[in-house]
């Protein structure tokens, strides 16, 4: 017979398993990460729950168009950093991961959300997380075309090299009880799996925000 | 915090308490929280960096990449310390090493206010140090406020 502990265990385990934090990048400080990560989701089908591997972020990036000295280097100081989604510092960053020249100053406050939120969520390698946006109306890939305006390179491995010419993805608006919004993908495939969020919390500038509701 | 904090080797003439102070009196420890009313210390950036005493009175940054060696792997990030050796009192700055394979790759004289951002984004590789020392450009220390 399962011990009263074992069935709390199992329970405590089946709600975190549910439940995965989630970062929210605030695409009003960060408009050139948001529109590489929204690329790489909506217009290439990159996963938006990724999986900490922290010991393997430097060998991911070295796997791709930000290895060093990077693609983006020289360039002038609206574009001379390399952002690259999904993040080095995940088992799904690396090889074909798309990555985008971006200003030094935004990527840098990528990695302090990204470090914070790990902090804060006790995210520890081999913990899953997903990613969500707020304040991303008007950026082109977050929910327009799926045109490269030129800004955007993929490493021309045969999986990744067909571009999507229509999203594989679906845009799902989060409520926040902040009064805020956040945008998530959902796979068009699993259509509704993201009602799950309703009552859960997004992690948005150091902060846990209840999630009211899921349009 | 296991695994996200780095070293920060103290043979300054700070204590350990100054220093940390120095350090995450950053801006971007408050822009990183903007529009959150909680402490600044239930920021996910307050513990980057922890003080740890110095191999010696004068060390290298190879003897910094010794002695982070020799730290838990799980409680620490190993690819990038921090030295603050007897300049960090006279202007504020500090020696950000990056570490590969336990050598010494990188170094980057950076202002104490601008260290944590950094070393944050060194230690998941979102930046490496070199992406740093180019937007340094010609200055002799990393300020990201400048």
């Amino acid at each position: 017979m399962l011990s009263l502990r074992t069935l709390l265990f199992a329970a405590l385990a089946a709600v975190t398993a549910a439940s995965a934090a989630t970062v929210t990048f605030d695409c009003s400080r960060v408009p050139n990460i948001c529109s590489n990560d929204c690329y790489a989701i909506r217009c290439l089908g990159k996963p938006t729950t990724l999986t900490r591997n922290s010991p393997q972020a430097e060998d991911n990036r070295d796997a791709n168009a930000c290895r060093s000295p990077n693609r983006c280097s020289g360039n002038p100081s609206d574009s001379n950093s390399c952002d690259e989604y999904p993040f080095a510092s995940t088992s799904q960053g690396g090889a074909g991961a798309s990555t985008r020249c971006v200003p030094s100053q935004e990527n840098s406050r990528q990695g302090g959300t990204l470090s914070s939120f790990y902090t804060r969520n006790s995210v520890a390698n081999g913990d899953s997380y997903s990613v969500a946006f707020s304040n991303a109306s008007g950026l082109q890939y977050c929910s327009g075309s799926c045109t490269n305006s030129g800004n955007q390179l993929v490493r021309r491995l045969p999986a990744f090299a067909a571009r999507q010419e229509t999203s594989i993805v679906q845009t799902r608006k989060l409520l926040l009880a902040s009064g805020e919004e956040a945008l998530m993908f959902e796979p068009v495939s699993a259509r509704g799996s993201l009602n799950r969020m309703v009552n859960q919390t997004v992690d948005l500038r150091e902060e846990a925000v209840r999630v009211v509701a899921v349009l | 915090m296991a695994g996200n904090t780095s070293p920060l080797f103290n043979a300054s003439s700070l204590d350990d308490a100054e220093l940390l102070a120095r350090a995450r009196a950053s801006s971007f420890i408050d822009e990183s929280m903007a529009g959150d009313e909680s402490s600044r210390e239930e920021s996910g950036l307050w513990n980057v960096l922890r003080c740890v005493p110095a191999p010696n009175d004068a060390p290298t940054p190879q003897h910094i990449a010794d002695a982070t060696a020799k730290l838990d792997a799980q409680e620490w990030t190993t690819n990038v310390a921090v030295l603050a050796d007897e300049r960090t009192a006279k202007d504020d700055s500090v020696l950000v090493v990056a570490l590969k394979d336990g050598k010494v790759h990188k170094t980057m004289r950076t202002a104490l206010a601008s260290v944590i951002e950094v070393v944050c984004n060194v230690q998941l590789a979102n930046m490496p140090l070199e992406e740093y020392i180019e937007w340094k450009g010609d200055a002799e220390v990393f300020d990201s406020r400048a």
